[in-house]
């Protein structure tokens, strides 16, 4: 009797590279997650439970930055290729190719700068960025208070009636020393 | 600039330029736009054009065909630069 055939594993997705290579339905998906009501926590746990993979909230922030540009720069080049078509069909111009392309190109570029869900999408970016900061901040912030703590233990200590070995045992308890 | 902050700059031209799958490449002057609304709005073009310079050396971007003109070349991403942020889980 034939083996059955070995349970295919998992697909993994890491980090932003992993999202960004899914199918595009796959990425819709997680789109519609992440702008509906669930959510980026919701979107978190449609990826959890499809690809049994943990992504940070960060990264799907991220991913949701890029998949925004990549639609309004897709956009943008629709529109430059209607400019083109236009142009093109103009009877009394005669554009050649070159003259067409770089007017393409100048559609493509005012496009992709005068509209509105590309402000949106760059507020999103600096909120993500203050996000990350605030997150540094708070780690310097523990660190120095860790520090300020040990540093209060050991003048604690020097001022204390140990003996020098007991004194330099607790020293290393306290740094975390062997 | 500070060291740091070149480096942050360096990464989102190149996220900016890894989201374009278009046909088009992205005008310094676009990807200063870009990067002027993230929240440096005291970048220059010069900054711009130097760190474009250099992730070209690097090879992880390279200038586009047929520039609208010389000073405002657009500018694609390289399957190196696509490597490079990958590696870093970007």
């Amino acid at each position: 009797m034939n083996e059955p055939a070995p349970t295919p594993p998992p697909r993994t997705v890491r980090g932003l590279a992993g999202l960004k290579r899914l199918a595009i339905d796959d990425q819709n998906q997680i789109i519609a997650w992440v702008s509906g009501p669930a959510g980026a926590e919701g979107a978190r746990e449609w990826v959890r439970a499809k690809y049994e993979l943990e992504v940070s909230l960060a990264t799907l922030w991220d991913f949701l930055f890029w998949w925004q540009l990549r639609r309004h720069l897709e956009t943008a080049a629709r529109f430059a290729a209607k400019v083109r078509k236009t142009l093109a069909r103009l009877p009394d111009y005669q554009l050649d190719d070159e003259t067409l392309s770089l007017a393409t190109q100048a559609a493509f570029e005012v496009r992709a700068l005068q509209t509105e869900d590309w402000r949106a999408l760059c507020q999103l970016r600096r909120l993500r960025q203050k996000e990350r900061d605030y997150r540094v901040n708070e780690r310097k912030l523990a660190l120095l208070e860790r520090k300020a703590a040990q540093a209060e233990e050991a003048a604690a200590l020097a001022r204390s009636t140990l003996t020098p070995e007991e004194r330099e045992r607790r020293l290393k308890e306290i740094f975390g020393l062997p | 600039m500070h060291p740091e902050e070149r480096e942050h700059l360096r990464l989102s031209l190149l996220r900016f330029l890894d989201a374009n799958a278009t046909a088009h490449g992205l005008s310094a002057s676009l990807l200063l736009a870009f990067a002027r609304n993230e929240g440096r709005p005291r970048l220059t073009p010069d900054e711009v054009a130097a760190e474009l310079g250099y992730l070209a050396d690097k090879g992880l971007a390279a200038p586009a065909p047929k520039p609208i003109s010389p000073e405002n070349r657009a500018w694609r991403i390289t399957a190196q630069g696509r490597d490079f942020l990958a590696e870093r889980g970007l």
